[in-house]
């Protein structure tokens, strides 16, 4: 399955693309971004290729576009390898938060007299009980 | 205490306040857990040489390079290509509006990359066009934001836009 995810964005990406600051490698590059953004990746190092290669399109600068542009590529297809692992974590967070959020109340009422009364005890442990008159 | 009578040294009251209290402070945790991301939305700013809200200038000379400064910010909650487009409207029917892009052609353009809740500050040094029409009038310099839309594989106006007036001067 990860095998399958990796090959389908190398192949949305790798492609020979003629212009790299064409709007259909802008496309392709930005959608790649996306998805491994929504699958929770860290993308912030392929932004920062991406920023950089748009900047030289906005520029003119072809020779450094062209350059840039593999180097996104390639961040991309390297970060996709984590696609299906930070998916995975996000939701064993997001459960394991669920879980401890369930259990405060039930820990709660389970444990609270019990503490309380140990605590009560305790403090009155060197008490001595003396005959009402 | 008196002996006989049945008495809880918790309080059974204080007891199912602090109960209802943990319930509806673990409702609240786990409603923010699982919250959908909320308003999605990109931002343009425009600033001063200094990059601050102030000193903006009031009169250009024809061909003149001014310095502005150009903030953006997203919030889209994913990554976003952006294109801020430099135009010179002039007359207020000429202003963007939130629906549509200034109807004035494209004078300059600056390309960028924004990671989710990430924002960017650039200079951005814009040319008053020469023509002897526009001396003694007062222009706008507009600053569009357009984001590009992966669906269309096309760049899309955000709606939002900064702009100042200025007089042109001989």
């Amino acid at each position: 399955m990860k095998f399958i995810a990796v090959l389908l964005i190398v192949a949305m990406i790798v492609p020979q693309i003629a212009d790299p600051c064409s709007p259909d490698a802008i496309s392709k590059v930005v959608r790649g971004l996306e998805e491994l953004s929504q699958s929770y990746v860290n993308v912030t190092s392929a932004v920062r290729y991406a920023d950089k290669w748009l900047k030289a399109c906005g520029e003119g600068n072809y020779t450094e576009a062209v350059k840039v542009y593999s180097n996104v590529s390639e961040e991309v297809m390297r970060l996709s390898v984590f696609r299906d692992s930070s998916r995975l974590g996000m939701l064993l967070y997001k459960a394991l938060t669920t879980l401890v959020f369930v259990l405060i109340p039930i820990a709660i009422y389970l444990l609270l007299p019990r503490v309380y009364l140990y605590l009560w005890y305790s403090s009155k442990k060197r008490w001595f009980v003396v005959k009402r008159k | 205490m008196v002996c006989g009578e049945e008495k809880v040294i918790l309080d059974e009251e204080v007891f199912a306040v602090i109960l209802a209290l943990a319930i509806v402070a673990s409702s609240i945790g786990i409603a923010l857990t699982w919250r959908p991301f909320g308003e999605r939305f990109v931002a343009i700013g425009l600033l001063d040489e200094s990059c601050k809200i102030g000193v903006y200038p009031k009169t250009v000379a024809l061909n003149q390079s001014l310095k502005l400064c150009i903030y953006v910010y997203n919030h889209m909650g994913k990554p976003i290509a952006y294109q801020v487009m430099y135009k010179v409207a002039l007359n207020a029917s000429q202003l963007p509006t939130a629906s549509a892009p200034s109807v004035a052609k494209p004078l300059g353009k600056w390309l960028g990359a924004l990671d989710n809740d990430r924002d960017e500050q650039f200079f951005a040094f814009v040319r008053i066009p020469w023509d002897r029409g526009l001396l003694g009038r007062n222009i706008s310099l507009v600053f569009e934001l357009w984001v590009f839309n992966t669906t269309t594989g096309s760049w899309m106006y955000s709606g939002v836009w900064g702009h100042i007036w200025v007089e042109v001067v001989g």
